[in-house]
């Protein structure tokens, strides 16, 4: 017998054992418990199926009710949410922070004034008319608007000059110095230059910019002899 | 049994109709109490009873057809059978106590394939193969179910029951060919 007739007969021998096996596994169940089982089947069937189908209604009750709840619960969280942007803002505003004059317009018209904003925050788009709020340099380097219009605010010259009048006498040179508007020659932003945004009131000390010495100099910037300042205009 | 009718017989058995339920229980119970007695299940009509039980109680969550409803028994049959067995201690592996009574409808080349081979040598075979083996064999010969469908009632993978089934036929071949049945 060759190699195919032996599978062929290993698979007859396994075709077989299935076969027997149906056959033999096959019993017949006790009457007797097909007669009690059967009936209770049907009952706990009947059963299971009207507890499903009153489930299901139930679920379809519920349904309504719980999408009111939803909605509700939803309508809250917005309502919470808008509660909470004045109160952000007002937090702002205390720690110090300008907030957009948008959201001071609408505090002030219920009657509240922020903190630690500036007075007329809607007022002077120049400068000239901003008051000061104790920081009337970092105010003017902060409104940017004013940079290169020629409208240097009247603070940050108030403060330069006192810087220049505290460091009188402590640097050598210091009404040469370069600092705008510190010779009282050039009001500050009156040149047509951008100004720094510092003040640089205490002048060159290493007095390389000696040019101020000589007759008054229509340009900021006297020391534009010096190194790197070499912009001067030649007239 | 076409689908229409099957469809009608389950609807009837949800409702509690004992008709339909004489007509599922004669038409499975045989397959299934010699399943659970092939794989020695401690009092196996005992066992019978708990799956048509939870049978019942689930019938309103069974959505299929026939094939699907018979694989889906046999699954609670699995289920049940290892719960039996975990309650009780084991015991020798046989076929039955006594020869159960015959099944009515086993077919003709079932039968005559027992009278050939011998209840017991059909019980000696079984008797070699493991648990899991014998389990996957019974499913897919006695219960007729597909490898996916016996993979879903065991918790295996396809290619488990696979490999499971052709290491349990490797066995009954070599069971086979050591007796020397004659063909």
């Amino acid at each position: 017998m060759n190699g195919d007739g032996a599978y062929e007969v290993e698979m007859d021998e396994v075709a077989l054992f299935e076969n027997a096996l149906r056959a033999a596994v096959r019993a017949k169940p006790d009457p007797a418990l097909r007669a009690t089982l059967v009936p209770r089947l049907a009952e706990i069937a009947r059963a299971a199926t009207l507890e499903e189908e009153g489930r299901a209604a139930r679920r379809a009750a519920r349904a309504p009710a719980a999408s009111r709840r939803t909605r509700l619960v939803r309508l809250a969280q917005a309502c919470a949410a808008v509660a909470l942007v004045p109160l952000v803002l007002a937090g702002l505003a205390f720690a110090g922070v300008t907030v957009p004059g948008l959201a001071r317009d609408a505090f002030d018209s219920v009657g509240i004034t922020l903190p630690n904003q500036p007075a007329e925050h809607g007022a002077a788009p120049n400068g000239q008319g901003t008051q000061s709020t104790g920081n009337d340099v970092s105010d003017a380097a902060k409104s940017g608007a004013n940079r290169g219009k020629g409208g240097n605010s009247a603070a940050a010259h108030r403060h330069a000059r006192a810087q220049h009048a505290k460091a009188h006498g402590k640097a050598k040179g210091h009404t040469k110095g370069k600092a705008i508007g510190l010779n009282d020659l050039t009001p500050p932003g009156r040149s047509g230059h951008a100004p720094p945004s510092h003040s640089n009131a205490g002048g060159s000390p290493n007095g390389r910019t000696n040019s101020a010495r000589a007759a008054p100099h229509p340009h900021p910037f006297p020391g534009s002899h010096g190194r790197g300042r070499g912009r001067s205009r030649q007239h | 049994m076409p689908r229409d009718r099957f469809d009608s017989l389950l609807e009837a058995a949800r409702e509690g109709d004992q008709a339909a339920w004489h007509e599922l229980y004669d038409g499975l119970a045989p397959v299934v109490l010699g399943y659970l007695r092939a794989n020695n299940a401690p009092d196996p009509e005992d066992v019978l009873g708990e799956v048509f039980l939870q049978v019942a109680r689930d019938i309103t969550r069974f959505d299929g057809g026939e094939s699907g409803f018979r694989s889906w028994v046999f699954t609670i049959a699995h289920h049940r059978l290892i719960d039996a067995r975990r309650h009780s201690a084991r015991r020798p592996i046989e076929l039955s106590p006594e020869p159960p009574e015959p099944g009515d409808s086993a077919d003709d080349a079932a039968e005559e394939a027992l009278a050939r081979i011998g209840l017991e040598e059909v019980q000696r075979v079984l008797g070699t193969l493991s648990e899991d083996q014998r389990a996957v064999l019974l499913l897919r010969v006695v219960g007729d179910l597909s490898i996916e469908d016996v993979a879903k009632a065991v918790g295996k993978r396809p290619g488990a029951v696979k490999a499971l089934q052709r290491r349990g036929l490797a066995s009954v071949r070599r069971a086979l060919g050591r007796k020397g049945v004659t063909l």
